[in-house]
C-alpha cells in the first residue's frame, strides 16, 4: 500500500484530460452504461456527455474500474456513483471543472480529527540531530527537529501515514504510523548517507568500510564535484584535492586541449637518462592510475568524462591503498564509481548550460606604437654606422613615425583571442522496478576556448542495465564516447605578442597584408632583421589542426549474493577506441615563404615551390578487454570479531597500433584533401608504433576487527605482466596496516567533544610497470633500413639483464582522523615516507662486450610529506536552515633523489666539464625537478653587463653552463587550498582558493619580453620593463642588463620565489522546488547554478601566464530540472 | 556409504553447494594461468628474443647477415678502418696543418699520433666498439649453432654457418691484435688484449697475453676451417656460378665471395701468419691459394686484369676472396674521397692526394700503363684556387652500371693480390719470386718488367706495393706496424713504438686484474 501511494505521489506521468465544450451546455445529462470499464474511459466519457472538463491524476484512477448504469443522471451524480467504492474524491468549481483526487490528498485538517505526533530524531551514534524535516510522504504537513532533535507534528487521527525524515548528509529514513505507534513518542534513527564521505571506501575492487580502512583516501563526492565545477574534471579535481599535484604549464595557459601532467605525493618514476628528460618534458611516468567502476581508463577518457555521471571519485594515496593494483600502484589510483539507476522510479534529469572562456589577458603589459618607436629610438637601433646608413636609417624612423602619428597602434594581444562561449546538454532518464533497472544519459559538452576557434567538443551516451534475479545482480553498462579537438588557426599566442604595435595588419585598402617589411622598411639598408609573417595572414588561411576520437565501451558485470555473508561479482569489459589527427599548412601559409622557421630557401625552388602545402595525418585505433572475478566474504562473529576476507583474478589485453603519415604538395589550399597530395613529404616515411600488453592479477585482502575498535588490514598481489621480463613475469605486492578506533574506547565512549578519533599506520610495496620492457631479455631486431646482399638481416640488439626486476615503491603512512562536536569539527593529518627504488636506468659495459649498456636496477627517489585537512561549521543553525563550512587543505612534499647509477652521475659531470648547456641535471639529494642556474652577481653598474660567479666561486663575466649550480626547487613545498560553503534554505554558495608555495621559478618570460637583445627588439614588441627598468648609461643601478646582441644565459638572477593564491572556484547554486512550479511547470525542482573558476591570480612573480595559450577566467551557468 | 551421503548433503544443503559451484566456476580460470607466462610473453614485431631467434633456420640466417651488416658499418670496415682513420694513421691522405680549421679532426689527430687528444678517442671508441659489436653477433651464432644447430636442415650449411662466424670473430680479433696489440716483432711492450667469447653480461672477456692472444686466434681460423671444409658451396662450384640461383637451391648459400667462405679463411690465415713472423706459414698457404683450381679447374681467383678495370671493376670484385656489401658505399665515401671531376677538393674537410703525392706513390712505376694508377685515381679534382688534387675513385662508379650489387657496391677485405705480395715477400726463391712478380705486374697492365736481382729489392717492392695496390683499403698501417718501419712515406718524423700501439678506450677495464692501460 506504501508503494502504491509513494509512486503515485511521484508518478511523472501526469495524464491531464481536457475537453472543453461551450458554457452553455453545462448541466447537460448523462446517459450512458459501463460494464468493467477502465475509470479514465469512463470519466471521459462522462465529461463528453456532460461538457464538463474533469481533471484526474492518471495514476490515481487507472486501477478502478467501474460498472455501471446511468440514466439521465447530473454530472455530480454520475461521477459520485462511478467514484464510489473507492478511494477517490471529487471537487467541483463554477459547474464547469471537476477534479477527481484520491482522498487522502486532502488535507482539510478542519475536517479530520487530528492528533499530536512527538518524537525525536538521532544518528546512529546516538547523537541528537537538530534541524531534520520531518514530513509526510505527500509533503502536504512538514516541521523540522529543535535543537535536542525533537519533533511534534499534528496528523490526522485515523488511518496510516508515513513520515518522512530528511537530513543533510543522512539517507532519508521513513516510518510508518498507525494505530500501534501513533500514541507513542517515536525514536527515530537515521544513517549516515552511504554515499557521503566517511563510509565507504570504493578501491575499485573491493568494497571496504571506511570505519576499519588504513588506507589513505579521499572520498569526493558528486555534491563537490558540482561546487567545483572548472574547465574539465581534471581542473575540477584540482580544486577539490590538494593532493593531486598539476605541474604549472604556462605555455599551455588554458588550452582546452591540453592535458595536464598530474602526480599524487610526487614524483616516483626517474627518466633514464639525463638526456632523455630533456628531450621530453613528458611526465607520463608519473600519471596515476585511473579505475572507472573497475575498468582502467586514460586520463585524457577521465578529462571529457562528465561529471553529472559521477557518483564518487576515491582517491587512493599510499601503498596500503593501492597494493590491490600492485604493479600499477605507485603512482596512486584514482578510482570513479558512476551513478547507478535508482530504483522504482522514473525520473528525467536534464541540464543546459552555457561555458564561457573570458580570456585573463592581465598579466601582460605591453608598450604601444609611440613608446615602443621611442625606445628603439633610444636603444639607438636608427643610429649609422656610417653617414649612407645614417640617412637610411633615419628615413626609416620617419616613415614609422608617421604611421604612430597617423594613428596606427594596433592592438595585437585582442587579434587571435575572443570570449569563447560554449554550451554543455545533460539528459539523464533513469528508472524501472526494483527488479529491472534502467538508465539511459547522453551528454554534450562544447568548450570554446578563449583562442578564436580553439574548441573541445565531447559527446557521451550510455546505456546501463541493472536487473535482480533473487540474489543476482545483472549489470551492463554501454556506452559511445566521441571527442572532437581542435586547435585555434591564429597559432601560437606568442606569434601577436611579439608583433611591433606600429604595424597594421592591413593594408591600406582594407585587405591582409601577407607579410611586413623588414625593420629598415622602406629603404636599402638591409642589416635590419628579415621580413615578418602577418599572423592574421595565416590565420585566414585554411589551416587546419585537429584531432577527434572515438571510444565504444561495453561492461556486463553479476554479483551473486551466495550467501548474506559471501558475494561473487564477475566482470568483463570491452573497449574499442579510433582516433585521427589531421595537419594541414596551405601553400601559401607563410612557414614555405619566411625563413622563420629556416625553411624558405627549401620551398623558394621551383621543385620546393610545387612542395608547398603540407598536410600530416594520423590515425590509430586499439581495442582492450578487460575480466576479473571478485569473491568477498564478511562476517561478525561473537559481536565482536569482524571478519573480511576478498579474493579477486583480474585479466587485461591491450591492443593498439598508430600511424602517422605526411604529405606535401597540396597546392589548392582549398582541397586540402590527402588525395589532392603530390607526393610524400621529403624525407619523411610513415611511422607508427604497434603494441600489445597483456596482465593477470590475483588480489588478497584480509581485514579483521575486533570490537570495532582494533583493526588490521592485510593486502596481497601477484601480477604477470607482458611488461616485465621473460624471468620475472610474476611480481608480488602487499601491504599490511593497523589501526586504531580510539573513539570507541570505554572512555572516549559519548564523549561530548570527541566524536571520532581514528589511529592508523600502513605499510606496502607497490610497482610501477614504466620502462621495464625488454630490458631483462637479450633482443634481436630486425634491420629494415639497411641490406646486405638480397639477404634479411637482424642484428644482437641489447644484452638482457635476467636479474631485472620492477620497479617497486616502499610507502609508510601514519595517519589520524578526527570528529569534534558532533562532526562539526572534522580533520585528517596523514605524514607519509615514500621510496621508490629499482629505478630502471642504463648501465655502462665495457666495449668489448659489444653492446656498451644494459638496463638495471639503480637509483633510488624519495618522497616524504604530509596532507592535513580540517572542516568546520561555523555555522550550523537548523532553525534557520543556514550552514557555513569552512574546509583547509595543506599538502607538503619533500621530493628528492637518493640514488644515481653512476653512468647518469658521469653524464651530469660530462656536460658540466664540457659545459654543455642543458634545462635539467640529475644530483644525489637534489629534487628531481630543480633549477641549475650560474649564479649572479647582478649588473655592473659600470658597463650594464652581467657578473656572475664561477663554479670556483671567482667573479666573473664570462657566462659557462658548466658554472651552473643547485638554485632551489621547482616544485613548491606547499600546496593547499581553502574553501567557504555557505548554505542557506536553497541556497548553496562556494568560494575556493588555492595556493602554493616554496618553491622556484625561472622566470623564463622576463628573459623573453624584457632582457630582449637588440635584434631581438627589431623583431618583436616587449613588456613595458624595458622601456623603464633596464640599464642606459654607466652609474644606472638596475635589476635588468643594458642592451647588446649577447644573449641571457640562465642565471639566478631570474630564478624566483613562486608564491601563488588563486580564486580557484567560486559558485552559486539555488534550487527551486515550490509547490508552485511543481503544480505549474510538473517539475520536481530546479536547479540554478553559476561557476566561475581561475577568476583571479595573485603570484610573487610579475610574470606572462599563458605564454602559447593565453589564461582564461572560466565561467559556467547552468539550468538543471528534475522531472 | 549412505550414511556419508547424508552427511555431506547437510554440510553442503542449500546455498553452500552453489558456493562450492562457484568456485569451480572460478577455478578453470586459475588453471588456466599456468600457460600465462607464454601468455604474458609478447615482443613488438621488430623484435625477437635471443632463444626465438635462433629458433629456426631462418634466425640463423638473418644473424649472420646481421653480423655482415655490423662489419660493414661506416665505423669500421664500412669507412673507419678502410677509407679514412685507418689510412691517416698511416700517413696516407693529404691533411692539414691547421687542426681548427678542419673538419677532419679525428682523422688529424689520428695522422699527429696524437692518441691522446678527445678526437683520436672517439675515432679509437668508435672503432673497437664497432669491432667488438661485430664480435659479440658472431659469438651469438656459434654459440646458439653449437647448442641447437639441429634446427639448420642442411648439416653443409650448418656447419658453414658456424664456421663464417667463427671466421668473422677472427678476422675481427685479428685486426683488434693489429690496432691495439703489441709490436708483433722488436717491441719492448707487451699488450694484454680482451678475446671476447661473451654471449652474456655475466661473460666479462678475459684479457690475453700475445701468445695465449695468438692461440685463440688460430683457434677460432682453425675451426673455421674445419667447419668449412668440404661444406662449403665453392667446393662444388666456382666463384662465379654462384652468383645466380641457379647452381644452388639455396639462395643463403649464394655469392660466397661477400661471406668468409673456406678460401677467404685460408687467406686470413696467410695474413695472419705473415703478420706474427710464421713466414713459412704465411708462404705455403699463399702460394697454394696462388695455386689453387676452382670447382670448374681453372685458377681459383685469378687476379684482376685490364679485362676489369676496362669496365669500371676498380675495386678488383673477381679477385676478392672476400668482400663486404654496402650498397650505399658510392654516396657516402664520395663525402670524403672526393673522386669526381665535378666535386670541388676541400682540404677542410676531404681526403686527397696532392699530385705530387701521387706521383711519389707511383715512383718508379710505369705509369702510362699501370691500370691501378690510370683508373683508380682521378688526378683533376680542382680546389677553390683551381689546382688540382689526386682524388681516390675507387668507391666512384656511374649511377647505371649493370650489377652495382655484385661490383662496385663492395668493399674489399681479402683480394689476391695481397697473396701475391705476401707470397714475394717470404718466398725464397728469387725465380719463382720474379715469376709472381711478372704475372702481378702483368695484371696491372705492365708487359715488361725487370726481374728483381734480389729478395731484399722483392721485399722493398712489396712495401711500397701495399701502399699503393691497397690505398683506401687499410692495410698500409698494418704493414709498417708488423715491420716496425721507423721511416714512413709523407712522415717527417720516425714513427716510434707508441705511435703503433693503440691505447684502449678509456671505458674499458681488464677483468683480470692487470691494468693495461
Amino acid at each position: 500500500m506504501n508503494k502504491v501511494k509513494m509512486k503515485r505521489a511521484l508518478m511523472v506521468l501526469v495524464c491531464m484530460l481536457m475537453v472543453l465544450v461551450a458554457s452553455a451546455q453545462t448541466g447537460k445529462r448523462v446517459s450512458v452504461s459501463f460494464s468493467n470499464e477502465p475509470l479514465p474511459t469512463v470519466l471521459k466519457k462522462i465529461g463528453k456527455q456532460a461538457g464538463v472538463r474533469i481533471e484526474f491524476v492518471y495514476d490515481d484512477v487507472v486501477h478502478h474500474r467501474v460498472t455501471v448504469k446511468l440514466t439521465n443522471a447530473t454530472v455530480k451524480d454520475a461521477v459520485e456513483k462511478v467514484l464510489g467504492g473507492t478511494n477517490l474524491t471529487y471537487t467541483m468549481v463554477n459547474d464547469r471543472y471537476i477534479t477527481v483526487k484520491a482522498k487522502k490528498k486532502e488535507r482539510d485538517m478542519s475536517m479530520t480529527e487530528k492528533s499530536l505526533l512527538r518524537g525525536k530524531v538521532t544518528d546512529s551514534k546516538g547523537e541528537t540531530l537538530p534541524g531534520v524535516t520531518v514530513m509526510t510522504d505527500d509533503r502536504a504537513i512538514a516541521t523540522t527537529t529543535d535543537a535536542n532533535g525533537e519533533f511534534a507534528i499534528m496528523l490526522p487521527k485515523d488511518g496510516s501515514e508515513v513520515l518522512l525524515f530528511s537530513f543533510v548528509g543522512m539517507k532519508t529514513s521513513r516510518m510508518q504510523i498507525d494505530g500501534s505507534n501513533r500514541d507513542r513518542i517515536c525514536y527515530i534513527t537515521m544513517e549516515d548517507d552511504s554515499h557521503q564521505i566517511n563510509e565507504v571506501v570504493v578501491t575499485g575492487i573491493f568494497k571496504k568500510a571506511k570505519e576499519s580502512y588504513t588506507g589513505a583516501v579521499t572520498t569526493i563526492s558528486s555534491e563537490e564535484l558540482k561546487l567545483h565545477k572548472g574547465q574539465n574534471l581534471l581542473q575540477t579535481l584540482r580544486t577539490i584535492d590538494a593532493s593531486m599535484n598539476f605541474q604549472v604549464n604556462n605555455l599551455a595557459g588554458s588550452n582546452p586541449n591540453n592535458l595536464p601532467q598530474i602526480n599524487i605525493r610526487g614524483n616516483s618514476s626517474l627518466p633514464m637518462s639525463v638526456q632523455e628528460f630533456n628531450e621530453t618534458t613528458s611526465n607520463e611516468v608519473n600519471t596515476p592510475l585511473i579505475i572507472l567502476d573497475g575498468f582502467e581508463i586514460s586520463l585524457e577518457k577521465l578529462m571529457d568524462y562528465n561529471d553529472e555521471e559521477i557518483e564518487s571519485i576515491n582517491i587512493l594515496k599510499d601503498a596500503a591503498a593501492t597494493a590491490i593494483y600492485g604493479s600499477r600502484g605507485s603512482n596512486g589510483v584514482i578510482v570513479v564509481a558512476t551513478r547507478q539507476p535508482e530504483a522504482g522510479k522514473l525520473r528525467v534529469n536534464a541540464e543546459v548550460g552555457f561555458d564561457i572562456e573570458a580570456p585573463d589577458l592581465s598579466s601582460y603589459d605591453y608598450l604601444n606604437a609611440a613608446e615602443k618607436l621611442a625606445l628603439e629610438k633610444r636603444v639607438g637601433l636608427y643610429d649609422g654606422v656610417n653617414t649612407s646608413t645614417q640617412i637610411t636609417r633615419q628615413i626609416a624612423y620617419n616613415n614609422k613615425l608617421a604611421r604612430v602619428l597617423a594613428g596606427v597602434d594596433t592592438d595585437w594581444l585582442n587579434k587571435p583571442v575572443h570570449t569563447g562561449v560554449g554550451s554543455h546538454y545533460n539528459l539523464r532518464l533513469e528508472g524501472g522496478s526494483e527488479q529491472f533497472r534502467w538508465a539511459v544519459a547522453t551528454n554534450y559538452k562544447n568548450t570554446e576556448g578563449a583562442m578564436k576557434n580553439s574548441y573541445r567538443r565531447s559527446f557521451n551516451g550510455s546505456v546501463q542495465l541493472v536487473y535482480n534475479l533473487k540474489n543476482l545482480i545483472f549489470k551492463n553498462y554501454t556506452s559511445f564516447g566521441l571527442v572532437r579537438s581542435q586547435e585555434s588557426n591564429y597559432g601560437q599566442f606568442s606569434d601577436y605578442v611579439a608583433q611591433q604595435p606600429y604595424n597594421s595588419p592591413y593594408n591600406e585598402d582594407g585587405t591582409l597584408k601577407t607579410r611586413f617589411g623588414h625593420f629598415y622598411e622602406g629603404t636599402s639598408d638591409g642589416t635590419g632583421s628579415g621580413d615578418m609573417f602577418n599572423p592574421i595572414y595565416d590565420a585566414s588561411l585554411n589551416t587546419i589542426n585537429k584531432a577527434g576520437h572515438e571510444t565504444l565501451t561495453n561492461n556486463f558485470s553479476i554479483e551473486w549474493n551466495i550467501l548474506p555473508q559471501l558475494i561473487f561479482r564477475g566482470q568483463f569489459g570491452i573497449s574499442k577506441t579510433s582516433n585521427t589527427s589531421d595537419y594541414f599548412l596551405p601553400a601559401e601559409h607563410s612557414y614555405f615563404t619566411t625563413d622563420h622557421y629556416g625553411h624558405y630557401s627549401e620551398y623558394s625552388t621551383d621543385e620546393g615551390f610545387l612542395r608547398r602545402g603540407l598536410y600530416r595525418y594520423g590515425t590509430g585505433n586499439g581495442y582492450s578487454y578487460d575480466g576479473n572475478a571478485t569473491l568477498a566474504y564478511s562476517n561478525t562473529f561473537a559481536d565482536k570479531h569482524q571478519l573480511y576476507v576478498g579474493a579477486d583474478y583480474s585479466i587485461s589485453v591491450d591492443n593498439s597500433t598508430d600511424l602517422l603519415f605526411q604529405v606535401e604538395g597540396i597546392s589548392d589550399s582549398d582541397m586540402p584533401f590527402i588525395g589532392n597530395a603530390r607526393q610524400y613529404a621529403q624525407n619523411e616515411v610513415p611511422s607508427g608504433s604497434k603494441y600489445t600488453t597483456r596482465r593477470v592479477g590475483f588480489t588478497g585482502n584480509a581485514n579483521y576487527t575486533y570490537d570495532t575498535r582494533y583493526y588490521v588490514d592485510l593486502s596481497y598481489r601477484v601480477d604477470g605482466s607482458s611488461t616485465f621480463g621473460s624471468d620475472k613475469k610474476w611480481a608480488p605486492f602487499w601491504s599490511a596496516g593497523i589501526g586504531w578506533n580510539v573513539h570507541n574506547e570505554k572512555f572516549l565512549k559519548e564523549n561530548p567533544v570527541v566524536n571520532i578519533l581514528r589511529l592508523k599506520a600502513s605499510f606496502g610495496e607497490v610497482g610501477s610497470q614504466t620502462g621495464s620492457g625488454s630490458g631483462a631479455n637479450t633482443i634481436y631486431r630486425s634491420i629494415t633500413d639497411n641490406r646486405y646482399m638480397h639477404w634479411l638481416g637482424s642484428q644482437l640488439y641489447a644484452w638482457g639483464n635476467p636479474d631485472l626486476t620492477w620497479q617497486t615503491t616502499s610507502e609508510l603512512n601514519i595517519g589520524m582522523e578526527f570528529g569534534l562536536l558532533n562532526g562539526r569539527i572534522k580533520g585528517e593529518f596523514n605524514y607519509y615516507d615514500k621510496k621508490t627504488s629499482n629505478l630502471l636506468s642504463n648501465m655502462d659495459l665495457p666495449a668489448s662486450m659489444g653492446l656498451t649498456t644494459y638496463v638495471a636496477n639503480v637509483g633510488e627517489v624519495k618522497n616524504r610529506g604530509w596532507e592535513a585537512s580540517l572542516s568546520a561549521y561555523v555555522i550550523r543553525d537548523a532553525k534557520r536552515d543556514l550552514n557555513w563550512l569552512l574546509t583547509g587543505q595543506i599538502v607538503y612534499n619533500k621530493n628528492w633523489i637518493s640514488k644515481l647509477s653512476e653512468v647518469v652521475k658521469q653524464q651530469t659531470e660530462e656536460y658540466r666539464n664540457q659545459d654543455v648547456e642543458v634545462a635539467n641535471l640529475f644530483y644525489e639529494g637534489r629534487p628531481q625537478n630543480s633549477i641549475y642556474a650560474v649564479r649572479s652577481y647582478g649588473i655592473d653598474p659600470s658597463t650594464g653587463n652581467e657578473m656572475y660567479v664561477d663554479r670556483n666561486g671567482n667573479v666573473t663575466d664570462t657566462w659557462k653552463a658548466g658554472d651552473k649550480v643547485f638554485c632551489g626547487q621547482a616544485d613548491p613545498k606547499y600546496r593547499g587550498n581553502f574553501s567557504s560553503i555557505l548554505r542557506w534554505k536553497d541556497i548553496t554558495f562556494n568560494a575556493t582558493f588555492s595556493y602554493y608555495w616554496g618553491g622556484k621559478t625561472y622566470n623564463q618570460t622576463l628573459v623573453d619580453r624584457v632582457e630582449v637583445t637588440s635584434s631581438q627588439l627589431m623583431r618583436q614588441n616587449v613588456d613595458r620593463r624595458v622601456y623603464e627598468d633596464r640599464w642606459m648609461k654607466p652609474g644606472d643601478v638596475t635589476f635588468f642588463k643594458g642592451f647588446s646582441n649577447g644573449e641571457t644565459r640562465a642565471t639566478s638572477r631570474f630564478v624566483m620565489d613562486d608564491n601563488v593564491l588563486e580564486l580557484a572556484s567560486l559558485s552559486l547554486q539555488y534550487r527551486w522546488h515550490t509547490d508552485w512550479i511543481k503544480n505549474l511547470l510538473k517539475v520536481q525542482s530546479v536547479t540554478f547554478g553559476i561557476n566561475t573558476s581561475n577568476l583571479f591570480h595573485w603570484g610573487s612573480i610579475k610574470q606572462e601566464r599563458g605564454t602559447g595559450y593565453p589564461y582564461a577566467r572560466n565561467i559556467q551557468g547552468s539550468i538543471k530540472l528534475l522531472f | 556409504m549412505k550414511y556419508y551421503r547424508k552427511i555431506e548433503n547437510k554440510v553442503l544443503a542449500g546455498k553452500t553447494v552453489k558456493a562450492l559451484r562457484c568456485v569451480l566456476a572460478v577455478l578453470p580460470l586459475c588453471m588456466f594461468t599456468t600457460s600465462c607466462n607464454d601468455w604474458l610473453d609478447v615482443r613488438p614485431d621488430t623484435e625477437n628474443k635471443e632463444k626465438d631467434q635462433f629458433a629456426s633456420q631462418k634466425g640463423f640466417e638473418t644473424a649472420l647477415t646481421g653480423c655482415y651488416m655490423a662489419m660493414a658499418e661506416q665505423d669500421i670496415y664500412g669507412e673507419r678502418l678502410t677509407m679514412t682513420n685507418i689510412e691517416n694513421l698511416a700517413n696516407l691522405w693529404n691533411t692539414v696543418d691547421n687542426s681548427d680549421n678542419t673538419a677532419r679532426q679525428q682523422d688529424y689527430a689520428l695522422a699527429a699520433h696524437d692518441y691522446g687528444s678527445d678526437y683520436s678517442k672517439a675515432a679509437v671508441a668508435a672503432i673497437y666498439k664497432g669491432l667488438f659489436n661485430t664480435v659479440v653477433q658472431a659469438n651469438m651464432i656459434i654459440k646458439h649453432g653449437l647448442a641447437n644447430g639441429e634446427v639448420i636442415a642442411s648439416e653443409e650449411e650448418r656447419n658453414c654457418i658456424i664456421g663464417e662466424a667463427y671466421a668473422i670473430r677472427a678476422y675481427c680479433q685479428l685486426d683488434v691484435l693489429r690496432l691495439f696489440g703489441q709490436m708483433p716483432a722488436g717491441g719492448t711492450k707487451s699488450v694484454m688484449l680482451p678475446y671476447c667469447e661473451t654471449t652474456n653480461i655475466d661473460e666479462m672477456p678475459p684479457y690475453y697475453s700475445y701468445a695465449d692472444y695468438l692461440a685463440k686466434l688460430k683457434d677460432d681460423i682453425a675451426n673455421a676451417k674445419k667447419r668449412l671444409k668440404d661444406n662449403d658451396p665453392l667446393f662444388k662450384y666456382t666463384f662465379s656460378q654462384m652468383h645466380g640461383t641457379s647452381q644452388e637451391s639455396n639462395s643463403f648459400m649464394i655469392y660466397r665471395q661477400f661471406r668468409m667462405n673456406y678460401y677467404a679463411v685460408c687467406a686470413l690465415e696467410a695474413r695472419m701468419s705473415l703478420y706474427i713472423g710464421d713466414t713459412a706459414a704465411a708462404n705455403a698457404i699463399a702460394m697454394e691459394l696462388i695455386n689453387a683450381k676452382g670447382a670448374d679447374g681453372k685458377a681459383l681467383r685469378p687476379l684482376s686484369g685490364l679485362n676489369d678495370f676496362s669496365v669500371g671493376y676498380k675495386l678488383c670484385p673477381n679477385e676478392c676472396l672476400f668482400a663486404l656489401s654496402k650498397h650505399d658505399v658510392k654516396e657516402y665515401a664520395a663525402s670524403s674521397l672526393v673522386s669526381s671531376s665535378d666535386s670541388r677538393y676541400n682540404s677542410a674537410s676531404d681526403l686527397a692526394l696532392s699530385l705530387e703525392m701521387l706521383e711519389e706513390l707511383f715512383a718508379g712505376q710505369n705509369i702510362s700503363s699501370h691500370n691501378r694508377y690510370l683508373y683508380a685515381w682521378n688526378r683533376r679534382v680542382a680546389d677553390a684556387f683551381g689546382k688540382m688534387w689526386a682524388g681516390c675513385s675507387k668507391y666512384n662508379f656511374a649511377d647505371d652500371m649493370q650489377d652495382a650489387m655484385l661490383y662496385y657496391q663492395i668493399i674489399p677485405m681479402l683480394r689476391t693480390s695481397e697473396l701475391y705480395l705476401i707470397a714475394m715477400e717470404t718466398g725464397n726463391n728469387l725465380d719463382e719470386v720474379n715469376r709472381l712478380y711478372a704475372e702481378y705486374m702483368l695484371s696491372h697492365n705492365v708487359g715488361s718488367v725487370t726481374p728483381f736481382t734480389s729478395l731484399d729489392e722483392a721485399r722493398e717492392f712489396v712495401l711500397s706495393e701495399y701502399r699503393r695496390e691497397f690505398f683506401a683499403e687499410g692495410q698500409m698501417f698494418y704493414t709498417y706496424k708488423r715491420l716496425g718501419m721507423v721511416k714512413w712515406l709523407w712522415r717527417s718524423d720516425d714513427a716510434v713504438e707508441n705511435d703503433y700501439l693503440l691505447p684502449l678506450p678509456e671505458t674499458e677495464f681488464n677483468p683480470n686484474g692487470i691494468n693495461n692501460k
